[in-house]
């Protein structure tokens, strides 16, 4: 039993890995929201790994988290989308009118 | 004496004073476009002048009048401003005033075609007030002054005709000779200043024996430079440059009369027995030195700047009795009478264009059918000068002759008797008796009447100063003349005659027939003391300026130059310290807070994921940190 938790973890820690990298290197936003997501699901695997046996707190957190995390993407989706509509670009790099120009 | 006379006679004296400077002023204020006004209106004044002179010289009697008035005082000495009239200033005063008056006259004729006749007569006003001023001043700092502007208005006048180059090279030869006795004069004022106290002509009764001494010998060494006594007598035949009626002022009363008017006038004071002997032995050995010279003359104006410097040297070397005096006088009458002739020959040849050299006697000749007039003043003042009798020459030459100071002067004084009708003579064989091989003289005129009645005035004056002799001149001058001296002698009266007639016969047989063969050097050339001059002066003077210059150009400009290069070299290296130290300091700091301040704005560069980067950095740098601390 342990012995499969411990894989799991490894499993957590490897996919919020993965998303850490999505999120830091993609340059497109939509990308970098599939990032977070990956990594919002590594934090779920590690709460239900922790929780499955006895009590099931970690658990409901972990469905909390994916509807919250449906209702981030909704929100996050429908910013990307007028930022595209504003900057005709979705890469967050090139909506600069704030930093002086070089 | 009453005050009244002295007050009209003090009136007389500044009219006479301040008439010749209205005439220079007058002179050139005047509109160019009236400068033909300028010779009327000065020498109307000058007439004035005359005419107050004469006033002055009849309202005077026996009695010395001095007026003064206080100029300055430094400490408790003050300096007393002012003019003397006595028994040697008011016949001289007289004298310069109707020769001046004279010249002016002349010169409308002469200076018609000149084109700076302002300027001229402006400046013969100028010198006419010097001379004046000078003969009644009785204060040495005035004379002085005056003594200086007569130097420098004779300057101005030798160098009239500038365009012409030996003209500003006498002009400036005859002021750097005077300079000579100017020095001598100056030191002479510092010595009387220090030892009398006061530059007064009273103060010097008060020197004792030596400075007495040391006094007269300054001024002699003076008047050697005014008066162009020997070793400095060089600059007076080249003065001849100028205008002739500027010779005849120059000649006569004024400039060269300055010196021994001045010798007279301290004759009195300065009787030191070395004096006596050092002034005749310059003025015997100058006396006959010139005459010689004279007498190897081709150039007519010089033969008379030769004879000028003999009479002068008589003069001087007989100066010590005053017995000069009456000889001064009427020497300023026929020697003016002289140079007036000579210009106007000059003159009618110069209009009659003849291109030769006017000033040649060798090319005159046959004039005398031409100008009567000026061939008989001209013979008169001739006449006066050798001292035939019956002409103003005789008398003053008989008191010389009589009364010897010692045995070199009664010598020098028979010698210059015997040369000097040898030299006037042959000048009046050479310019104007017949000659079949000289050329046509159909062409020349006598000069205009302007010119003509100056000429018989010194001519008459020259002739017919001795009749009134007596009541005139030597009435003004019997207390010093004639109380201390008794009469001529008849026995040197028929020596000196028959010498006289003699030169006359001898210079008839020499000169009749005009030999024009050219003399030597060294008696043409003022005895090579030009050349010495050039050599011991001259030279040495222009090798030291020279020198002088290698030195500063070498020296010290070159000494210059390197501490101007230090000083470049110093501030370059300077301006690199401020450069690279002050301002590397500032810009380095302003560099380091750049660097600095884009090393912090680097982290916030506006990119999201670099904020992550660092978040999730110091996340992971704060979890370790947890584990660690346990």
């Amino acid at each position: 039993m342990m012995n499969t938790s411990e894989y799991l973890l490894y499993l957590s820690a490897f996919l919020f890995s993965i998303g850490l990298i999505v999120l830091i290197t993609k340059q497109n936003t939509i990308m970098m929201l599939m990032g977070i997501e990956l990594m919002l699901n590594a934090a779920n695997l590690n709460l239900v790994i922790f929780n499955h046996q006895e009590l099931l707190d970690g658990q409901i957190f972990a469905l909390f988290v994916i509807i919250v995390a449906v209702c981030e993407a909704a929100v996050g989706m429908a910013i990307i989308l007028r930022m595209y509509h504003h900057y005709r670009t979705s890469v967050p790099d090139q909506v600069s009118e704030l930093k002086e120009k070089p | 004496m009453t005050s009244s006379i002295e007050a009209v006679l003090a009136f007389y004296t500044l009219a006479i004073l301040v008439l010749p400077v209205i005439s220079l002023f007058v002179c050139f204020i005047i509109p160019k476009k009236f400068s033909w006004l300028a010779p009327i209106i000065s020498s109307l004044l000058l007439l004035t002048t005359f005419i107050f002179s004469i006033l002055v010289f009849f309202t005077r009697h026996d009695e010395v009048i001095t007026q003064v008035i206080p100029w300055f005082t430094i400490g408790k000495s003050t300096n007393m401003i002012g003019f003397t009239l006595d028994d040697i200033s008011t016949p001289m005063i007289l004298v310069v005033s109707i020769i001046s008056f004279l010249v002016h006259v002349y010169s409308i004729g002469y200076m018609a075609d000149d084109s700076r006749v302002k300027r001229y007569f402006g400046i013969l006003g100028l010198f006419t007030f010097s001379m004046l001023g000078l003969v009644m001043s009785n204060n040495m700092l005035i004379t002085f002054c005056l003594w200086e502007l007569i130097g420098f208005s004779s300057y101005l006048l030798i160098g009239h005709w500038a365009e012409r180059q030996e003209a500003g090279a006498a002009a400036t030869k005859a002021s750097l000779m005077n300079r000579i006795g100017d020095i001598s004069f100056l030191i002479l004022l510092l010595v009387v200043w220090s030892y009398a106290g006061t530059m007064e002509y009273s103060g010097f009764n008060s020197l004792s024996d030596e400075i007495n001494l040391i006094t007269s010998l300054l001024l002699f060494v003076a008047v050697i430079a005014k008066s162009a006594q020997l070793p400095l007598f060089t600059w007076l035949p080249d003065a001849m440059e100028g205008p002739t009626p500027v010779s005849a002022l120059l000649h006569s009363a004024t400039m060269v009369a300055a010196g021994v008017f001045l010798l007279i006038r301290f004759s009195v004071v300065f009787d030191s027995p070395q004096f006596v002997i050092v002034a005749s032995v310059v003025g015997s050995l100058t006396a006959i030195a010139s005459a010689i010279a004279a007498l190897f003359q081709y150039d007519i104006k010089k033969i008379l700047a030769y004879s000028t410097i003999s009479q002068l040297g008589f003069m001087v070397m007989s100066t010590t009795g005053q017995l000069s005096y009456g000889h001064m006088l009427n020497h300023a009458f026929f020697k003016a009478g002289l140079f007036l002739g000579a210009g106007a020959i000059i003159h009618a040849l110069h209009r009659a264009q003849h291109h030769e050299d006017v000033n040649d006697i060798r090319h005159m000749g046959n004039l005398r059918k031409q100008m009567p007039y000026t061939f008989i003043c001209f013979v008169v003042c001739a006449a006066s000068l050798s001292g035939l009798p019956f002409t103003s020459g005789f008398v003053s030459k008989e008191l010389i002759l009589s009364h010897p100071v010692n045995a070199i002067t009664m010598i020098a004084a028979w010698v210059v008797t015997f040369l000097t009708p040898l030299y006037a003579f042959r000048m009046v064989w050479y310019v104007f008796s017949d000659d079949h091989q000289s050329i046509e003289r159909s062409t020349v005129r006598e000069v205009p009447g302007i010119m003509k009645f100056p000429m018989i005035v010194m001519a008459m004056a020259s002739l017919s100063v001795p009749f009134y002799f007596d009541s005139f001149s030597l009435a003004a001058m019997s207390n010093f003349l004639l109380s201390s001296h008794e009469s001529p002698d008849l026995i040197i009266t028929i020596i000196s005659t028959l010498v006289i007639a003699s030169a006359i016969m001898l210079s008839y047989f020499l000169y009749r027939d005009k030999p024009s063969q050219p003399y030597s050097d060294f008696l043409t050339k003022n005895y090579f003391l030009d050349k010495f001059y050039k050599e011991a002066v001259v030279k040495p003077v222009l090798a030291i300026s020279r020198t002088s210059e290698f030195i500063d150009n070498r020296w010290i400009d070159r000494t210059l130059h390197r501490i101007a290069y230090a000083q470049v070299a110093f501030s370059h290296a300077v301006s690199w310290g401020d450069r690279v130290m002050v301002d590397g300091l500032v810009n380095g700091l302003a560099k380091l807070t750049k660097s600095i301040g884009s090393l912090s704005r680097s982290f916030t560069n506006g990119k999201i994921q670099s904020y992550m980067i660092w978040a999730m950095l110091a996340l992971i740098i704060f979890i370790f940190l947890m584990i660690f601390q346990q």
